[in-house]
C-alpha cells in the first residue's frame, strides 16, 4: 500500500464539507491518486507549513474554510520554496466572480466553479499531473 | 379553642404541605430527568441510524455520480430521512451529469413518490426536505402539491416551494412567480432572484409583458428584480419608464440600463432636479455611453452633490474607448478644484 502511494501522484484535498470531501476523496482515488484531505484552514496551514510534509502533486483547495481560508493558504503554499510550483486548483462558489479573480491573483492555476461537474474538476486535475495514471 | 393546640394544627397544616411540595417537586424532577434520558437516547438512536444509512448509501452514491452503475439495494424506512437529506445535499453540490445521474438513481429507488408522500403527509422539517427533493427532481407531478405549499404563510416553506416550481417548470413558474414577486416587498430581493436565477428568460418575457401596466407603487419592484436578474429589457419598455415623473421609478429604470437603446433618455436625465436621479444617470453612462459622453460626464464633476462628482468620476473612468490619455486630458481641462480633486481621488483609487 505504502509503495503504491509513493507512486501516485498526491493531491492534498482541503475542503471542510464532509460529504463533498468524500465525492473528492472517491473520485480522486478511483483515478489512482493518493488523496489527503484536511477539514480546516488551521490544520491545512499547519500541514504546509510542516517541513516533515513535502510537496504533493496537486492541491484542491475550498475557498471558504473554517479559521483560514483559502486565499491565505495559497500564499502560504506560494512562501515555502519547495511547494511554490505545486499547482493549486481552487473551489469557488458560483456568482463570485471577485473571489475567482482573487484566488488567480493570490496565485491559483486554475478554478472550478461550485457547484461542480465531476468530470471537469478530473480533467482539469489531470491536466495538471500529467505524469500521473 | 387552645391557642396551643391551634399553633400545633397550623405547623401540622404547614409541614403536610412542605412535604407535599417536595414529594412533587421531587417526581417532577425525576420525571424531566428521565425525559432527558429518553431523548439523548432518541437521539444517540437517530445518529447511529444515519450514520448507519450514510455508511451504506455513501458509495453508491459516489459511485453513480462518476458514472458508474452499482446494483441498488431497495431503500428501507429508516434510512428515508438521512438518505434524503444526503442526496439532496449532494445535488446541491454537484451538477451537469452527476446531477441528472443522482436523479436517475432516485427515480430507481422511487424516491419521487415517496417525496410526494412526504409533502401531502410530513412533519414541516420533512416537507421542507421533501419540497428541496422534488425540486432537484423537477417533478411535474408535484406541481399541485408545491403550489399550495407556495400559498402558506410560512416563508421558509412558501419560499423553497417556490425555488421548486422553478427547478420543475421555469416557463409556468415565472408566469406565476413574477407578479407575486412584484406583490410581496416584504421577501429580500437577493432571495428572489436565487429563486428566479434559473427563469431568468421567461421572467424577462413576463416583465416585458406586464411593466406597461404597473402603476408607479409596484414599478420600482418590478425594475429591481429585473436589475437582479440582470435580464436586458426592451427598450421601449425601459425608455417609459426612465421618462416617468417618480424618482423612485426612473432611479429603478435607471439602475437596469445594459444596453445603449435608451442613452438618449438616459443623457437628459444627467440634469434631472434630483440628486440621486442624477447618480444613478452618471453610473449608467458609465455602462453604456460613448466617447462623446465624456464632455457631459465631464460638465457633472462640477455637480452640487458629492455623489454625482463621485459617480461621474467613476463613469468617466470606465467609459468605453476612453483611454489613460484622453482621462489626462480631461484632468488638465478641469477649473473647479472639487472636479479635480474627485477625478484625482478615482483615478488614485483604480491605481490602489
Amino acid at each position: 500500500m505504502d509503495n503504491e502511494h509513493a507512486s501516485a501522484p498526491q493531491v492534498l484535498v482541503v475542503e471542510d464539507d464532509d460529504h463533498i470531501a468524500q465525492v473528492l476523496r472517491f473520485m480522486l482515488e478511483r483515478q489512482g491518486y493518493h488523496v489527503v484531505h484536511l477539514a480546516d484552514g488551521r490544520a491545512a496551514g499547519d500541514y504546509i507549513g510542516s517541513a516533515a510534509n513535502p510537496p504533493p502533486g496537486l492541491v484542491l483547495l475550498d475557498v471558504m474554510l473554517p479559521y483560514v481560508d483559502g486565499f491565505e493558504l495559497v500564499r502560504l503554499i506560494r512562501e515555502r520554496a519547495d511547494w511554490a510550483g505545486v499547482p493549486v486548483l481552487m473551489l469557488t462558489a458560483k456568482n463570485t466572480e471577485r473571489d475567482t479573480v482573487r484566488a488567480l491573483d493570490a496565485g491559483a492555476n486554475d478554478f472550478v466553479i461550485k457547484p461542480f461537474q465531476p468530470n471537469e474538476l478530473l480533467a482539469r486535475v489531470r491536466r495538471f499531473l500529467k505524469t500521473g495514471p | 379553642m387552645n391557642p396551643r393546640a391551634l399553633s400545633a394544627g397550623a405547623s401540622d397544616t404547614f409541614v403536610s404541605v412542605a412535604l407535599w411540595t417536595g414529594t412533587v417537586a421531587l417526581a417532577l424532577t425525576l420525571l424531566l430527568a428521565l425525559q432527558i434520558v429518553l431523548l439523548r437516547m432518541a437521539l444517540r438512536r437517530r445518529e447511529r441510524r444515519t450514520a448507519l444509512a450514510v455508511a451504506r448509501w455513501r458509495p453508491l452514491l459516489n459511485q453513480i455520480i462518476i458514472g458508474e452503475d452499482p446494483a441498488l439495494p431497495a431503500l428501507a424506512p429508516r434510512e428515508h430521512l438521512p438518505f434524503l437529506h444526503l442526496w439532496a445535499h449532494l445535488q446541491a453540490s454537484l451538477r451537469g451529469e452527476a446531477s441528472a445521474a443522482l436523479n436517475a438513481m432516485a427515480c430507481r429507488l422511487g424516491v419521487d413518490t415517496l417525496a410526494r408522500g412526504m409533502l401531502a403527509r410530513g412533519a414541516r422539517d420533512e416537507r421542507l426536505l421533501a419540497t428541496l427533493v422534488l425540486g432537484h427532481l423537477g417533478d411535474r407531478a408535484a406541481w399541485p402539491q408545491l403550489l399550495a405549499l407556495a400559498r402558506v404563510p410560512d416563508s421558509a416553506l412558501s419560499l423553497t416551494a417556490l425555488w421548486a416550481l422553478v427547478r420543475v417548470d421555469p416557463d409556468a413558474a415565472a408566469e406565476y412567480l413574477t407578479p407575486l414577486f412584484i406583490e410581496r416587498e416584504d421577501w429580500a430581493l437577493s432571495h428572489v432572484a436565487g429563486i428566479l436565477q434559473q427563469a431568468s428568460g421567461p421572467v424577462a418575457a413576463v416583465l416585458a409583458r406586464i411593466l406597461p401596466q404597473l402603476g408607479d407603487e409596484r414599478l420600482p419592484r418590478a425594475l429591481r428584480i429585473a436589475e437582479s436578474l440582470r435580464v436586458t429589457l426592451p427598450g421601449g419598455v425601459l425608455a417609459a419608464a426612465l421618462q416617468s415623473r417618480s424618482s423612485a421609478v426612473v432611479i429603478a429604470a435607471l439602475r437596469g440600463v445594459l444596453t445603449p437603446e435608451t442613452l438618449p433618455e438616459v443623457r437628459a436625465l444627467l440634469l434631472h432636479e434630483d440628486w440621486q436621479v442624477r447618480v444613478q444617470a452618471a453610473r449608467a453612462l458609465g455602462r453604456v455611453g460613448e466617447r462623446s459622453d465624456a464632455a457631459r460626464l465631464t460638465a457633472l464633476l462640477g455637480d452640487p452633490q458629492w455623489w454625482v462628482r463621485y459617480r461621474a468620476a467613476q463613469a468617466l473612468r470606465e467609459l468605453p474607448l476612453l483611454s489613460r490619455a484622453d482621462l489626462e486630458a480631461v484632468r488638465a481641462s478641469l477649473q473647479d478644484r472639487f472636479a479635480l480633486d474627485m477625478l484625482d481621488q478615482v483615478l488614485a483609487e483604480e491605481a490602489a
